[in-house]
């Protein structure tokens, strides 16, 4: 069995190659992060690209002690921030959310399912960017509070509170939409 | 009443995931009979929930994966051209410092040696700095293996592996990482350095074995239950033993000593 740590090291010691493994175990979860956090595709490619470019650059300030997934996360929510802050000014609209929905249901029968999911990505998308990544990261990549606790440099209690006031605001979009 | 709704309201994420202590769900349960508001609250994070179960992960394209490999091959390139300024990471600073003392006391050693003899140096005094070169070596290693940093050690126990000699010093020492070093990642790395060893020297496959009392961390554990079975250490099978039997063993490491016994017996 071997850990991300393992790869990360041979990493660290210039073995390059092992940075391929490591992008083969996360470029689907970082993709979707992205992709639920900027709703647009090409932008999501930009920066899980941008990530592996700074694992490479600060790769000699990787520390074994820490998980590897800790440190990719803190590394791809820094990422989105720097992306967040450049782009404030084009924030925009429902039919790049719909087209995300799109991507991965090509069949009719999938028409239900693409549908629900849309509207579930348009009430995140009304989210605030915080909010919206407490749930991308807790109920869409599956992460446990002590995870989440850990990249946010956080306690669990904290999280939880957090946790719950987000899906708090999310069920009144959610349902306020539905309903309208 | 609005207070413990609020309360309760505040619980619903654990709840549904399963979180609660057995007295806390029994609470809740009772509270989502009597309070609507709440009960409308639970069920839409229950619809909620199954939503996100619906969501699939989008899979990128291969233009992102083509693009990351060739943004690697490109650094590899830059580092094929500086061997020399690469190499220079594998060292502290201090450790730099400490070799270049050393041949400085060997250059002085050696022309102090020499000054009334002839100025080539024979054949036993080449060997006799030989041997001081790697002492001042091993010197090294050692020392790396109580760096301050994990990484650091990693890579003094990966530059013990790959000195062609079995010295009785470094091995201990490698014992000393596998059995006492704060981090996992070093003591496995210690572990499988010590691996290379055992198939030549049967001290360092006793010292394997022995090591299965000190580990309490899953990789470790199953690394070493692995290397057992790869050496065909049949003097394990009791420590495999002990392992099952301790109550604190998870399962996955006790199913892994299970097949192991099965496998050595």
């Amino acid at each position: 069995m071997i850990t991300d740590e393992w790869l990360m090291i041979q990493v660290q010691n210039d073995d390059l190659d092992h940075l391929k493994d490591l992008f083969e175990r996360y470029q689907v979860r970082l993709y979707n992060f992205f992709l639920r956090m900027t709703f647009d595709q090409d932008v999501s490619d930009d920066l899980v690209q941008n990530v592996f470019m700074r694992l490479m650059k600060y790769r000699k300030s990787f520390n074994p002690e820490y998980k590897f997934k800790t440190w990719v996360y803190q590394m791809a929510r820094n990422v989105h921030h720097d992306h967040y802050r450049k782009n404030k000014q084009l924030t925009d609209d429902f039919k790049k959310v719909e087209d995300v929905a799109d991507l991965h249901h090509s069949d009719e029968e999938d028409e239900m399912d693409r549908e629900r999911e849309s509207v579930l990505f348009q009430a995140l998308d009304k989210m605030p960017e915080d909010k919206r990544e407490l749930i991308v990261l807790g109920k869409l990549e599956g992460m446990k509070y002590e995870e989440i606790a850990e990249i946010r440099n956080t306690t669990v209690g904290n999280i939880k509170v957090q946790m719950h006031r987000a899906i708090q605001q999310l069920r009144e979009i959610y349902f306020n939409h539905a309903e309208n | 009443m609005q207070k413990t709704n609020k309360h309760i309201e505040e619980l619903l994420p654990e709840y549904i995931g399963g979180m609660l202590s057995k007295n806390q769900e029994e609470a809740v349960k009772l509270h989502l009979d009597e309070c609507a508001s709440c009960r409308q609250a639970y069920e839409q994070e229950l619809q909620l929930e199954q939503e996100f179960s619906l969501v699939k992960p989008a899979q990128p394209g291969q233009k992102l994966k083509k693009d990351v490999f060739a943004m690697i091959e490109e650094e590899k390139k830059g580092l094929n051209s500086s061997p020399k300024a690469r190499q220079v990471f594998f060292f502290s600073w201090q450790a730099m410092s400490r070799v270049a003392a050393a041949v400085m006391l060997l250059a002085v050693g050696y022309w102090w040696g020499n000054k009334d003899d002839a100025p080539v140096a024979d054949n036993n005094q080449v060997a006799e700095m030989k041997e001081e070169i790697s002492e001042i070596k091993e010197m090294l290693m050692l020392a790396n293996l109580k760096a301050q940093y994990p990484s650091e050690r990693i890579q003094a126990v990966s530059q013990v592996e790959s000195y062609n000699k079995v010295d009785p010093k470094l091995i201990e020492a490698l014992v000393t990482t596998l059995n006492t070093d704060a981090s996992p990642n070093v003591r496995l790395a210690a572990a499988n350095a010590l691996q290379k060893f055992a198939t030549v020297n049967s001290t360092v496959r006793a010292e394997l074995v022995r090591s299965l009392e000190f580990q309490t961390e899953p990789i470790v554990q199953i690394s070493l239950i692995n290397m057992m079975v790869e050496l065909e250490e049949k003097s394990a099978v009791n420590k495999l033993k002990s392992l099952i039997d301790n109550t604190e063993t998870l399962p996955e490491v006790r199913k892994q000593a299970q097949l192991g016994i099965e496998v050595l017996i």
